[in-house]
């Protein structure tokens, strides 16, 4: 390198020349893309051959960390006794109703902190405050009013979708410029057709946002409140397993349960991303 | 600020008027209890019929009137009165600089816009909407998303569904601000052909001169904040007119007259130490 004080531009020319991703653009693309695609499948496979070489060697404790074979063949025994797939089922239905009855609930109470003025100064203080309560202590009290069984765990995971949502759709309708509505308003648009024509198409890409956040949250509470409060579920099941020591079945519920809360985020953000084709350019 | 006083009615003015504007005032509520006198008082009368360019400086005023007149915002003090007369479908219709159409309908949707909320019947609706985006070249993007055009073609959408409402009094704010200046003489020249061959009362705001006398009958020139008419102005070119008027004398020495009387606002506008001056 040279010293600052000699340095010169002439003392050699520059060449800007094409690198590998030039002189082949479209194979550079497809190399990069075996790759990344190789590491994304690649590294949880070598993960999962690691723990069952090191549970082959008892290099870990098989009690506690059984083989991933082990797990399968447990989650296939489980499957076959009907025990996972009620539990599954149990589990999705209380996802579905909850997440629907607070989605809708949520959409509404958004919309309307959003539009109507008076509404949002009187509730979104105390919304804002009761958002950041966690849901899972108000459990007692759900017990409380509700007695045990299926309904205070719908409320509950209800709630907590609820409040998500609600904050986002608010968000998101408060988000569009007021150019689009002014633009509406300028054609006499009514407050319905407002609403239809501006609000919901203009709002949708930031409700999909919050109702993924959702989605993913309400697997969490909703297996967690199973573990709580037991009934039939993913939680129970794992919960009761590890009490009887069956670690192979309990690892299986885990499975199963990671396994819904992907399927229904994506199952989410792909109907969301349906609605709102607009939101993202197409690739 | 002693504006010298402009004499706005004309003799088809008193006739029939589409617009009429009697001290039309804004005041906006700033911080801690301040307000800011946006506009006027404004007196301005327009014919029916009649294409009229305003230009100002800007934050004098002229979108807030524009906005009055569409009825999306209430003047402090003063009216303004529209009239309508003709048999159009509507009475107005805006075209914005930008935001004005909407991301999520498609271009076909989007200048169907107004239609729909009136409710026109299918078949009308349909033909109506072909037209206009035949007239402005959007036959072959009919399906696409706004997103996917150029700003060129996304405005050429707002105007066509503007012209697609048929309105007796189209509000134009700054239209072609956001556009390269070749592409924006362009769109001049095909507002111009449009104006002449649907004959209709525009209100146009623009920052630019040769914009206002290629397209207008008449240049208002707004004073600085708060605006009022200090210069009233007849075009000097009938209709139908091209755009070649551009070379002409005559368009030059206009152009001369309504820079002197605009720059002078301007550098008052934008002068620190005065107030109401730059924002």
């Amino acid at each position: 390198m040279n010293a600052p004080s000699h340095h010169r531009s002439s003392e050699a020319s520059v060449v800007r020349s094409p690198g590998a991703a030039e002189r082949d653009p479209v194979g550079f693309q497809r190399r990069r893309r075996r790759i990344e695609l190789a590491l994304a499948w690649g590294t949880p496979i070598a993960l999962f051959a690691l723990w069952q070489i090191a549970a082959r060697a008892d290099a870990i404790d098989v009690r506690f960390f059984p083989a991933p074979t082990t797990i399968f063949d447990a989650l296939i025994e489980s499957i076959d006794d009907g025990s996972m797939t009620s539990a599954l089922w149990a589990t999705t239905r209380k996802l579905l109703i909850g997440f629907s009855i607070g989605t809708a609930s949520g959409w509404i109470v958004g919309a309307l902190l959003a539009t109507v003025r008076l509404f949002r100064a009187a509730f979104e203080p105390l919304l804002i405050a009761f958002y950041t309560v966690p849901k899972l202590a108000l459990l007692p009290v759900l017990l409380l009013i509700f007695g045990f069984g299926e309904t205070p765990q719908l409320v509950l995971l209800s709630v907590s979708v609820f409040f998500v949502v609600a904050l986002g759709v608010a968000g998101a309708i408060r988000s569009i410029d007021t150019g689009y509505l002014d633009a509406a308003r300028s054609f006499e648009a009514s407050r319905l057709q407002v609403l239809r024509h501006v609000i919901v198409p203009g709002a949708l890409p930031g409700v999909a946002a919050s109702m993924q956040v959702a989605s993913g949250m309400s697997v969490l509470v909703v297996v967690g409140l199973e573990l709580v409060v037991g009934g039939e579920g993913l939680g129970s099941l794992i919960w009761t397993s590890w009490q009887v020591f069956l670690p192979a079945r309990t690892y299986a519920g885990v499975i199963v349960a990671s396994v819904l809360g992907v399927a229904f985020t994506f199952a989410v953000s792909a109907g969301m991303r349906r609605l709102s084709p607009w939101a993202e350019p197409q690739d | 600020m002693n504006a010298p006083t402009v004499d706005t009615t004309t003799v088809s003015a008193r006739a029939d008027p589409i617009l009429t504007a009697a001290g039309v005032t804004r005041t906006f509520a700033a911080r801690r209890g301040h307000t800011i006198d946006a506009l006027g008082p404004l007196d301005v009368t327009v014919p029916r019929g009649q294409f009229v360019a305003i230009v100002g400086p800007s934050g004098c005023g002229k979108s807030t009137l524009l906005r009055i007149a569409a009825g999306l915002t209430k003047p402090t003090a003063g009216s303004v009165e529209l009239r309508p007369g003709g048999d159009s479908r509507r009475l107005l219709a805006m075209v914005f600089q930008d935001y004005g159409i909407f991301p999520w309908k498609s271009v076909r949707a989007n200048v169907r816009f107004g239609l729909d909320l009136m409710a026109t019947a299918r078949l009308d609706a349909d033909a109506i909407v072909d037209d206009w985006l035949d007239r402005l070249g959007l036959g072959a993007f009919a399906d696409a998303m706004p997103g996917t055009l150029s700003g060129g073609m996304r405005q050429r959408v707002a105007i066509a569904r503007a012209f697609a409402a048929d309105p007796e009094l189209l509000l134009m704010d700054e239209p072609f601000a956001a556009l390269d200046a070749q592409l924006r003489t362009i769109l001049q020249d095909e507002l111009l052909d449009l104006v002449q061959a649907t004959q209709r009362t525009v209100l146009f705001i623009t920052h630019s001169l040769d914009e206002a006398i290629v397209l207008a009958d008449r240049v208002l020139v707004m004073s600085s904040r708060p605006g009022r008419i200090i210069a009233d102005h007849t075009v000097p070119f009938g209709r139908p007119r091209s755009a070649e008027i551009r070379g002409d004398q005559a368009f030059g020495e206009l152009r001369e007259e309504l820079w002197a009387a605009l720059r002078r606002e301007v550098e008052r506008a934008h002068r620190p130490d005065v107030d109401g001056g730059s924002r």
